[in-house]
């Protein structure tokens, strides 16, 4: 079954490289959307089911501890896993973002492992045709 | 502070470029920005972040536009063909978002600083940032692709 993953970053780049990395990943089958930033987010939260999102922190407009923050006060967004991918790298900031409800935290740079092993621990095994990596990265919280 | 935010700013410029852009690097000479990251090129694109902490300042990227439009291929797996100029420039922005919160992460992970969002700055702001002076931290790397340099420049702290 295909699920559905929003990937919010205002970086188009960035928004390439995560999805192409989660295919690598084993989530070929994943149907992927797309925001620039928080508020943009929320916009396609509300329109659309979405089985985990993966959200950039330092963005214009709303950044991605208030998107968090928003989606937990929404009764219909609150249990929807979010992952933070960031450059933020200090401790303190780590735990902010899970005191802010983050279900897991990946630091930019990252590696399709990474990306892999937190898929999995929030969605399950969901090998595909296009599956080509098989890691064991240590990044929890 | 400097020896250490420059073994920093070393250590995240290899960490960034061979994760994310797959390029190897070598720090073995005594390149300079003016030489060698502007040498022949016809444009060397500047992108600003600055920081706020414990102290505060700002880094600069400097690379030649080739050279960025071959780590956006790597980046982004395409062809340079089907890369448009938002995504080169997103890449550059990528770049020093990434470096910056690496070094300052690598420098000490107990301290907590919030970066600004990435600018690219324009040719004559570029070209004022490609002249080196003595109280920044610069290093510069050679790419397989050519040279590129982060500058810091602490305010205070």
């Amino acid at each position: 079954m295909a699920v559905n993953i929003l990937v919010v970053d205002d970086s188009l780049p960035m928004r390439s490289v995560i999805m192409k990395t989660i295919k690598a990943s084993g989530f070929g089958a994943a149907n992927f959307f797309q925001a620039p930033d928080g508020a943009k987010a929320l916009e396609e939260l509300r329109s659309e089911w979405m089985d985990l999102v993966i959200t950039d922190y330092n963005m214009p407009e709303m950044n991605g501890g208030e998107l968090i923050m928003e989606m937990k006060k929404d009764d219909d967004l609150s249990s929807i896993p979010v992952i933070v991918v960031t450059t933020e790298g200090s401790r303190e900031k780590v735990e902010e973002f899970e005191k802010m409800g983050a279900d897991a935290y990946v630091k930019k740079p990252f590696t399709p492992e990474i990306i892999k092993e937190k898929l999995t621990q929030l969605l399950g095994e969901m090998q595909d045709e296009d599956s080509s990596e098989d890691g064991d990265g240590d990044f929890d919280f | 502070m400097k020896t250490a935010l420059k073994t920093a700013m070393a250590t995240s410029i290899s960490e960034v470029l061979e994760t994310m852009f797959f390029m190897s690097l070598d720090f073995g000479n005594n390149a300079s920005i003016e030489t060698d990251v502007v040498g022949d090129s016809d444009k060397v694109v500047a992108c600003k972040i600055t920081f706020k902490g414990e102290f505060s300042g700002h880094f600069v990227f400097l690379v030649p536009e080739n050279t960025l439009l071959e780590m956006t291929e790597n980046f982004m797996g395409l062809d340079s063909g089907d890369i448009s100029k938002e995504e080169t420039e997103g890449t550059a922005k990528e770049a020093i978002n990434m470096l910056a919160g690496a070094t300052l992460s690598s420098f000490d992970s107990g301290l907590v600083f919030n970066l600004s969002m990435p600018e690219i700055l324009d040719s004559k702001e570029a070209t004022a940032s490609a002249k080196e002076s003595e109280d920044e931290i610069i290093v510069v790397t050679n790419t397989a692709g050519g040279y590129i340099a982060l500058k810091a420049i602490v305010e205070s702290g």
